[in-house]
């Protein structure tokens, strides 16, 4: 793995599973807010990862840390990627849950 | 030889054109200031150089290699570090942390011994909030230091800080180039960039001109009507005194 990989992604990896916990518990209430019953929206597990990715690299934007990234030769894209593995494996966890 | 070149530089924002012909040329071993009214193109000129502004033409090259779309993680890994106007440094995260992603991405120096030179030793456990201006502009140097950039693009470095700072600031700065970085720096603390400088050149009118040794562009009658103003007393004793050496 590349040095600026093995520097970002233990950075990024937890922080990601928490944003992917977090944009999946919004999916979930999402049907309540709407006065539709539990589990009536069931979100692509891809749209749920390339969402995590958009939104990692908004959170990496507001954390003020973009620049840092850039001088450490962290591009965006290794960035998103860090997040949406995070989504990735937790997508993979979601699915082995039996329903 | 020139450790950075941004070659016939236009940009526009909408209708506003900033940069009609501009050019930024970074020679190692040498500290350039680049001075301009606001509104003139600089910020814009060292974000097109370091690749966070694309131009509409013109061209970026870094040693042997000319880049078309430059982007800063790219110039990164050939050598060029930004340091941007606002706060370089995370949030959350200390100090000693920070240096230490630098320490080990590019391995060039140690992090303990670029903080013993910008005298942040003591304030390696620290988040940036908790730092003073001045102390937070060395951190970032000390960020600097550790990657050991060829060139170092600072955009206002010397802004809000005291005139301690500023004498802390310049001889860090000299301290790199001595090393051999090509230093670029931009601002409007006239004293302390010429005090710096080994090179001046004058952004305006979407265009740049190089005026050479600061005693030559303070003797340059043009550029001391446009941007110096006729109260400008020339360059201080103090700002000739270069305390330059190398830093390791």
């Amino acid at each position: 793995m590349p040095v600026a990989a093995q520097i970002a992604i233990p950075v990024i990896l937890p922080r990601a599973a928490v944003l992917w916990g977090l944009i999946r518990l919004v999916v979930a209430a999402l049907p309540l807010a709407a006065g539709l019953p539990p589990g009536s929206i069931s979100p692509s597990p891809i749209g749920v990862v390339l969402l995590t990715g958009v939104v990692g690299l908004v959170d990496v934007q507001v954390r003020g840390e973009r620049i840092l990234w850039a001088n450490l030769g962290v591009s965006p894209k290794l960035l998103y990627a860090g997040y949406a593995t995070a989504a990735i494996l937790g997508e993979y966890l979601l699915a082995l849950v039996p329903r | 030889m020139y450790a950075l070149i941004a070659d016939c530089v236009s940009k526009s924002f909408g209708t506003r054109r900033v940069l009609s012909s501009a050019s930024l040329r970074a020679k190692s071993g040498e500290v350039r200031a680049i001075l301009g009214r606001n509104g003139e193109g600089k910020s814009t000129l060292l974000k097109i150089a370091v690749g966070r502004l694309q131009p509409d033409s013109g061209i970026v090259r870094v040693g042997d290699t000319t880049f078309l779309s430059a982007s800063l993680p790219v110039l990164a890994t050939h050598g060029v570090f930004y340091l941007p106007d606002h706060e370089l440094l995370a949030p959350a995260y200390d100090l000693d942390r920070q240096l230490g992603f630098f320490e080990r991405r590019y391995g060039r120096r140690l992090r303990h011994d670029a903080a013993r030179l910008a005298r942040v030793e003591h304030l390696l456990d620290r988040l940036p909030a908790s730092l003073s201006g001045g102390e937070l502009r060395r951190a970032e140097v000390a960020l600097a230091i550790t990657c050991r950039p060829t060139v170092l693009i600072a955009d206002e470095p010397y802004r809000g800080i005291t005139p301690a700072d500023h004498d802390d600031l310049t001889d860090l700065l000299r301290s790199m180039a001595a090393e051999g970085c090509a230093v670029v720096v931009t601002g409007h603390e006239v004293p302390s960039l010429l005090a710096a400088a080994d090179h001046v050149t004058w952004c305006t009118d979407g265009t740049t001109y190089e005026l050479g040794t600061p005693e030559q562009a303070c003797a340059h009658e043009t550029f001391r009507r446009g941007y110096l103003g006729p109260r400008f007393g020339g360059l201080s004793p103090a700002s000739r005194e270069r305390r330059a050496g190398p830093v390791s």
